[in-house]
């Protein structure tokens, strides 16, 4: 009876004691406070550097010392209990803590978040990354929120297709890539890691699922500054055999059954005389290791593609305005309107005057899963001007249509994968246009469809939209006005919506 | 001067005389078949030209279709030729006429210089085109006037020659991607009456 009594009068203490705890814990877990370590990884034309990013809410901060470190010199500081003040190259930066306002010698820009010190150190939001990074250096940065990358000046990204294809006993993956890489192989926790230089690879979502004995995922990764493919074996015990191609511009790998590499790897001159060793099975602390912090969620990703570039002119108008200029103009309009929403990631298949094949530009588009893809076109739409076509993919003959896409393909066809998006690349080519029609009266005809190159390779709902008339015999100017590149945006952002059935 | 080398000389000198006016008889033939090669280009006028005369069939009414730039469509022409019975001449006669252009004042699918270098039909009905590389650089630039231009073609023959299912080009004998930039010319084209303007 007394221990019962005793408990009975210590019960109602521990748990008023728990509650305080609960209520303590829930209160801690709502403030803000600074996540795990993450990285960012900066990009310039020859080299790169890492840059330790935290999360406070759910807003990513870079320590701004280091990043301005990476950029040119640092002089001196004044740190004060509110406020920093640093000599960067000859610019003074002005920073005060809880303020959204950066002061760059007597100019004030702003940022989307503001300045915090997080453990002692002083840090600025990503948003510095494009609001006032690229005015302190001179330089282009490229960043979109969600990216864990930052390209800085003439940084031309490497890309990828990826094909797989069954071998005897086994499968063989074939990677093609734009520019050169130098590869380097390993075996790391039961996988097979092609290390790819120092070259950025883009985009970093690149993750293709395989259901198949062989191999069950290959990932791109940078998080940690090295460019690399991870492939994961759908089994332990597989045989790895990886081959850089000609040109150092490809890699060729068979995996196999070990018990049949013998006699397959005989005849097969091409493969390597020895095989990385099949990748141990992941370390058993790794199983119960803690789980890393949840990465910030990517936006959907809408590509936007300016048609032409580099010695590909395009059409040509009167004063001298080139197809290839005027759908950069016009991309970068729409850029902004969709960045604006905050809905949407803007990828960009080219950002300045560069060649880029129709299969480099598929390969941007699709490893970035977009939910939308437009091509920007100019060239001869009578005398009428300003006019919008807009276009949605078929293919030339009802023959292409009849042998379409296998519905269980081991991987779709390069050629062919657009076919399965023919429907939904209409509704947004029709979307697109009556909207257009609508607001502005410069699209009056129906979209099109027809056998659009570009729109050909695109895994996703795709249309090329054709402003006019570039000839020389018309006058150009009303197709540079920025009030009619911002109805294209405009109608861009709610032909996006509308394809996920809401508002812009 | 001896008797023997005086009438070596006069051999040696009648010799040389007559190989100079056989030289410049022999320069005198030449020269007209000199100017008739002096350009391919002009040799394969010659040759389109040749194909469409007419080779003994009676006058018929044509269709023709032409592009119109702005509303993405294709206005229709009638003509009366005397189309031939070969397959392969037909198709070049349609061609030679879209080369001509248009008499009613409308667009041109092809420029006015370029030439058809070859023209086949395989026992499936696909026509292939090889044209010259006048396609390429004399072309109205734009994703609406290339299409237009292809299905100009392609209608015009499968509209007129029912033995022709599907069309495929070649530029200069080669395969090309596209035109101008825009439109896959990888694959065969079938017609698209769609794109043909409804008259009223």
């Amino acid at each position: 009876m007394n221990s019962l009594a005793k408990h009975n009068i210590r019960k109602p203490r521990m748990f008023r004691w728990g509650s305080l705890g609960v209520v303590m814990g829930l209160l801690l877990m709502m403030a803000p406070h600074p996540g795990q370590g993450e990285n960012f990884v900066i990009y310039f034309p020859k080299t790169h550097s890492i840059i330790p990013v935290k999360t406070y809410g759910s807003v990513q901060y870079l320590p701004v010392i280091q990043l301005l470190n990476l950029f040119g010199n640092v002089g001196s500081m004044k740190s004060r209990k509110k406020s920093l003040e640093v000599w960067f190259n000859s610019t003074q930066i002005r920073l005060r803590q809880d303020d959204r306002t950066i002061r760059l010698n007597n100019a004030k820009l702003k940022l989307d978040e503001p300045v915090r010190t997080i453990e002692g150190e002083w840090m600025v939001p990503a948003g510095f990354l494009t609001s006032v990074l690229p005015t302190l250096i001179n330089q282009v940065v490229q960043y979109q929120r969600g990216e864990d990358r930052i390209l800085v000046g003439n940084v031309r990204p490497n890309s990828f297709v990826l094909h797989l294809s069954h071998v005897q006993h086994g499968v063989e993956l074939s990677v093609q890539f734009t520019e050169q890489i130098n590869l380097r192989t390993a075996a790391q926790n039961g996988k097979w890691v092609l290390y790819l230089g120092n070259h950025p690879v883009q985009p970093v979502e690149s993750i293709f699922e395989f259901n198949n004995p062989y191999v069950s995922q290959v990932r791109f990764d940078d998080h940690d500054g090295q460019p690399k493919l991870i492939i994961s074996p759908s089994a332990p015990g597989l045989d790895f055999y990886p081959k850089l191609g000609e040109g150092g511009k490809s890699i060729t790998a068979q995996i196999i059954k070990p018990e049949v590499a013998q006699a397959a790897t005989a005849p097969q001159q091409a493969a390597p005389a020895a095989p990385v060793p099949a990748p141990s099975q992941p370390a058993p602390e790794q199983a119960t290791a803690a789980p890393a912090p949840a990465p910030v969620p990517l936006l959907p990703a809408v590509v936007l593609d300016a048609g032409h570039g580099g010695s590909d002119l395009g059409a040509q108008g009167r004063n001298g305005l080139l197809e290839k200029n005027l759908t950069l103009q016009i991309v970068a309009q729409v850029q902004r309107a969709l960045q604006a929403t905050g809905k949407y990631r803007v990828v960009l298949t080219r950002t300045s005057d560069v060649n880029v094949n129709f299969d480099q530009r598929a390969v941007v588009a699709n490893v970035a899963r977009p939910i939308a893809f437009f091509s920007f076109h100019a060239g001869d739409l009578g005398q009428t001007t300003p006019r919008v076509m807009v276009y949605s993919y078929r293919p030339s003959s009802p023959l292409s249509m009849a042998s379409g896409p296998d519905p269980k393909p081991l991987f779709v066809n390069w050629d062919k994968v657009q076919l399965r998006y023919i429907d939904q690349s209409h509704r947004l080519a029709e979307s697109l246009q009556q909207d257009l029609e609508e607001r502005t009266r410069v699209a009056p005809t129906p979209p099109m469809e027809l056998p659009v190159r570009v729109l050909q390779s695109i895994a996703a709902p795709a249309v090329a939209v054709e402003v006019g008339s570039l000839t020389p015999s018309i006058d150009a100017g009303p197709l540079t006005n920025s009030n009619f590149q911002q109805e294209i945006a405009t109608a861009v952002v709610q032909a996006v919506a509308s394809l996920q059935g809401g508002q812009p | 001067m001896p008797r023997r080398t005086l009438v070596l000389a006069i051999a040696v000198a009648v010799t040389l005389v007559a190989g100079i006016i056989y030289l410049m008889t022999l320069r005198r033939h030449m020269a007209p078949s000199d100017a008739n090669s002096r350009s391919e280009q002009t040799a394969r006028t010659k040759l389109n030209e040749a194909a469409l005369q007419p080779s003994g069939g009676q006058e018929q009414t044509i269709t023709l279709y032409f592009p119109s730039y702005g509303d993405g469509k294709l206005l229709t022409e009638a003509r009366l030729m005397k189309l031939s019975s070969d397959n392969i001449k037909a198709i070049r006669q349609i061609l030679l006429a879209l080369i001509e252009g248009s008499h009613q004042g409308h667009g041109n699918a092809l420029s006015p210089s370029t030439t058809i270098r070859a023209v086949f039909l395989t026992p499936d009905g696909t026509a292939i085109v090889d044209l010259s590389q006048e396609a390429l650089t004399d072309f109205q630039p734009g994703i609406e006037s290339e299409s237009l231009a292809i299905y100009s073609i392609v209608d015009s023959i499968c509209a007129n020659i029912p033995q022709v299912k599907e069309v495929r080009f070649l530029v200069q004998g080669q395969e090309v991607q596209t035109l101008d930039g825009h439109i896959d010319l990888t694959g065969s084209f079938a017609p698209e009456p769609s794109l043909i303007a409804q008259t009223h």
